[in-house]
């Protein structure tokens, strides 16, 4: 694992993570619904961030494990890390933030993640950090208005339509000079048990099913699974795996 | 390789980069520290005397008190193999293998020798692990936003306080909500709703 086990974790203000977020996540965007933010230290110096919150859609999402109350689950909604940090820092941080909400907030049963499958990638360290897959979706989600990289949510809170943008709401949007195109490409869910006890409402996805709908995708670029380990070191997926 | 006096090396005008403040003090830190560098890596001047690779470190030479500097003369360049090299010489045409240097070089040293390694100058101690969220069961009332037109919003606050001044709002169903202003919108739409039957 080298330095990244010298890795510190700490609960950061919004102010700093956000500034954090900003410069390092490929979207240069925060979610506003992020309350709760890790951040990672190594040499004296903050490297990473990770920020969780309730998910936006929690009534969508909190079927996806059986029995889960109402504040019981929490999403991690935003992660961004500098070059600095070593092989398997990202993993590492997810598993210590894990470990402190479970410590500080023992009733969150689980976490949820997605990755984006249309600009950044299908979630490799998801996967070497334990979490199932649970869904595999053609992109609903991410959109551009007018060039800007957007969630669909944007065009309901700008009063652009009157709930989260369809693909049905396209055509009218651009009669009123609105240029609004949904991203081609997957959004992968996935969910992290910290309370083992639980049980998925729904079958895991196999990670083969990503090369099967041609949804894989690494710092932004097309490539398969089974390509990435013909080129990459391997010893992530196989983590994931095991 | 030869020394000369340092006012007779002459900075090139159309040297196209420059040095921020913070940088140029850690170049003449690493000048004043490690001298035997520049004889290793002599400044690269024309037949004229004029820097050709070397700018900033004539400049941070000067700033170190340096009476003498080692050069290199290059005169058997063309003009255009001089822009060339004024060019070239800038270019790093490799990449930083970060994993390598967070993992086998002092972070201290290297931040110190000049390269920046990114990351917020914050440390770990200022902050602590423990935070609390949310628990219990999802709260029976909601808060809605929208966004209204001055005008909307007159009409709204109007009819509101209109409708609180009526029995219907003192027998109205609040489903235990203790908003005022909620339990009177909702009244106004349950009465829209019994017109529109």
């Amino acid at each position: 694992m080298g330095r990244a086990k010298e890795i510190i974790v700490k609960v950061i203000p919004a102010k700093i993570a956000n500034e954090f977020v900003k410069k390092h996540h490929y979207s240069g965007k925060v979610v506003p619904n992020s309350t709760l933010h890790f951040g990672c230290f190594l040499d004296d110096k903050l490297h990473g961030v990770l920020s969780y919150g309730p998910s936006i859609n929690k009534n969508g999402t909190i079927n996806l494990v059986k029995n889960t109350g109402w504040n019981e689950f929490i999403e991690l909604n935003r992660m961004a890390f500098d070059d600095y940090l070593p092989k398997y820092s990202e993993s590492r941080c997810i598993a210590i933030s894990i470990r402190l909400i479970k410590k500080n907030a023992p009733h969150i049963k689980w976490v949820i993640s997605f990755s984006d499958g249309t600009q950044c990638g299908d979630g490799t360290i998801y996967r070497a950090s334990g979490f199932k897959l649970v869904g595999i979706a053609s992109n609903a989600g991410i959109c551009k208005i007018n060039g800007q990289v957007s969630h669909i949510k944007k065009t309901y809170d700008m009063g652009l339509t009157s709930s989260f943008l369809k693909k049905s709401d396209i055509p009218k949007l651009k009669e009123r000079g609105y240029e609004v195109e949904l991203l081609t490409g997957y959004q992968l869910k996935y969910v992290y048990l910290i309370d083992k006890g639980c049980e998925l409402a729904q079958p895991v996805i196999p990670f083969e099913k990503i090369d099967e709908l041609g949804a894989g995708m690494y710092k932004g670029k097309k490539i398969t699974l089974q390509e990435r380990r013909a080129t990459l070191s391997e010893e992530v997926d196989s983590n994931a795996t095991s | 390789m030869k020394k000369v006096n340092i006012e007779t090396v002459l900075p090139n005008p159309t040297n196209p980069r420059i040095i921020k403040d913070d940088k140029f003090k850690k170049l003449v830190k690493s000048i004043q520290e490690f001298p035997q560098m520049l004889e290793l890596r002599p400044i690269v001047v024309d037949a004229n005397m004029v820097v050709l690779g070397g700018n900033m470190r004539l400049k941070a030479c000067k700033a170190a008190g340096l009476k003498e500097v080692p050069i290199v003369i290059a005169d058997n360049l063309t003009e255009e193999q001089q822009a060339e090299f004024i060019i070239k010489d800038n270019v790093g045409f490799g990449e930083w293998d970060w994993d390598l240097l967070a993992n086998e070089w002092d972070a201290a040293s290297i931040t110190d020798w000049g390269l920046d390694i990114g990351g917020f100058d914050l440390k770990a101690e200022e902050f602590n692990e423990e935070f609390s969220l949310p628990d219990g069961d999802k709260s029976p009332f909601q808060q809605m936003t929208f966004t209204l037109a001055d005008e909307q919003a007159e009409q709204i606050k109007n009819a509101i306080v209109d409708i609180k001044a009526t029995d219907d709002y003192k027998y109205c169903e609040t489903f235990g909500n203790e908003n005022s202003n909620g339990n009177a919108l909702y009244l106004i739409i349950m009465q829209w709703a019994e017109q529109k039957k």
